[in-house]
């Protein structure tokens, strides 16, 4: 394979303004707290970029034109409304959060006052899973994602990628990632607006429909069952990943509360538009019978078609800004869980400074690991978020039961989240994949439910908000 | 049911403009934050 020199210099352009820029914001970065969580700081524009920067990675921009190319009209909302939903789903969460432990850092913050000793570490365990497996999903599809659509070898992608966003992230932590995030996001945004628009003032849109319907009028269906049910099935899993994913927390504390809802609100907003403005391109695949031999190349494919060499550059910045935003936030996200949950338990005389020194070397070495364990490509993206689903759905209900009711018992969600995961896992190996994910939400609803019927808790809120009040009196 | 020409057509560039107008929103704000110095 020969290496396509432009491409390789489009991200380490990129990659050099993402560097020069985190170095400029990281010297604001004094304390820990800074390298971890804005401190409920960030304002309307970083919050919602820095939502959407993580949720909207590489791979959706991808995805979505498959699933339009794959099930049509339907296929391209349903991908749209997947995550949309996710995110504006989370936004009550997100208030009740700021509610009842509004100094918390990270979800583990939750986890440990709300419930006992042994939940919480069985949750850290899952969640230190989940984070690192989502981490190797965004190297591993990100590499293939370069390697098939833009010709640079997977290995030299990897590695670009995540040194690029190691550097970056490791010097200014939350800060840097959240700073950066809002440029890469309006980067994303002008692909968005700029390379669809181009390819239908060149096709005009009567003459996709027509071809459409020519060609493959069953495309054109709004009840195609295919498309129902991944738009119904996805907003499940969708739903799963935020509640339990500490990127989301993180940001729920980190925003202004007043500002909360908006938010959330316009980064689901956010998250339907960008999907479904890229997934038009498929349209016009279909519509005037022009097929890549992938179908996750589709967009790219016709923006080259219509729009040449400048536009694919186009494109190519789009998709790795979109990347190596959520590879940055999941990096910061696991760190700042490590920092906040194990480190300072381990070593709680720990001083600022050396907490803030730590973060930085956590930051490298972990991605450096994650990089490490992405370069053997041995699964699919697709096949790992499955995977991983069955640990989100378990503790969708434990999260959403263990904010809002009291009745909760520490126990029974203990044994929800154990018997969800176990549950999950036969249902996994022995039926099917999807029928894991949904097996595991099943047993943690039930089991959440009816044994805090039976054996009632009666949770004192205030522990919840007692949480980081001594460090913000000490700080201020 | 089969979406009609109309809708179809409303549907790309309603995408498209919407992602246009969140972005120049979002931007909008950025530089209002900015200004009063509220932005993190």
């Amino acid at each position: 394979m020969s290496i396509p020199w432009g491409n390789i210099l489009v991200i380490l352009a990129l990659g050099a303004a993402f560097i020069a820029s985190s170095w400029y914001i990281s010297r604001k970065v004094s304390t820990a707290d800074d390298y971890i969580s804005g401190n409920g700081k960030l304002g309307v524009a970083f919050g919602t970029t820095s939502l959407l920067a993580f949720w909207v990675t590489g791979n959706t921009i991808m995805a979505a034109p498959e699933a339009a190319y794959g099930m049509g009209v339907i296929g391209a909302i349903a991908y749209s409304f997947l995550g949309g939903v996710a995110v504006v789903a989370f936004s009550p969460l997100g208030k009740r959060i700021h509610e009842v432990i509004p100094n918390g850092k990270t979800v583990g913050d939750f986890y440990k006052n709300r419930f006992d000793s042994k939940t919480y570490f069985f949750f850290l365990i899952m969640v230190f899973i989940y984070i690192f497996g989502l981490l190797m999903t965004q190297g591993i599809g990100g590499g293939l994602l370069l390697e098939q659509i833009f010709n640079i070898p997977y290995e030299l992608a990897v590695i670009l990628t995540f040194l690029i966003v190691i550097i970056y992230a490791s010097m200014g932590g939350f800060s840097s990632v959240t700073g950066i995030a809002f440029f890469q996001v309006m980067l994303i945004f002008i692909v968005v607006i700029v390379v669809p628009p181009i390819v239908y003032f060149s096709t005009g849109v009567a003459p996709v429909y027509e071809g459409m319907l020519e060609l493959a009028p069953e495309k054109l269906d709004l009840f195609l069952p295919a498309g129902i049910l991944f738009m119904f099935a996805g907003a499940m899993m969708g739903i799963g990943e935020v509640f339990m994913d500490n990127t989301f927390w993180q940001r729920a504390y980190a925003v202004r509360k007043d500002k909360l809802m908006s938010i959330f609100g316009l980064a689901g907003i956010g998250w339907f538009f960008v999907p479904l403005a890229t997934a038009t391109l498929a349209f016009v695949a279909i519509g005037t019978g022009q097929a890549p031999d992938q179908i996750n190349q589709v967009a790219p494919y016709i923006a080259e078609i219509y729009g040449g060499k400048f536009v694919s550059w186009v494109f190519l910045v789009g998709v790795w800004s979109a990347l190596a935003s959520t590879i940055a936030a999941i990096l910061n996200s696991l760190v700042s869980l490590i920092l906040n949950d194990v480190y300072k338990t381990i070593n709680p005389k720990a001083d600022d400074k050396k907490l803030l020194k730590t973060g930085k070397w956590l930051t490298v070495v972990i991605g450096i690991l994650a990089l490490l364990i992405s370069l053997p490509k041995f699964l699919t993206m697709l096949q790992m978020l499955i995977f991983l689903g069955v640990i989100n759905a378990a503790f969708v209900f434990p999260i959403i039961y263990g904010l809002f009711w009291k009745k909760l018992n520490a126990n029974v969600a203990f044994a929800a989240a154990v018997l969800a995961v176990i549950g999950g896992y036969l249902a996994y190996f022995t039926v099917g994949d999807l029928q894991g994910v949904v097996t595991s939400g099943w047993i943690s609803f039930l089991v959440c439910w009816i044994g805090s019927l039976v054996k009632p808790a009666n949770y004192n809120w205030e522990r919840l908000y007692q949480v980081g009040n001594s460090a913000e009196v000490k700080r201020k | 049911m089969i979406i009609s020409q109309g809708a179809f057509t409303v549907l790309i560039w309603v995408s498209i403009i919407g992602s246009g107008a969140l972005m120049f929103y979002i931007f909008g704000y950025f530089l209002y934050e900015l200004k009063k110095k509220k932005i993190w």
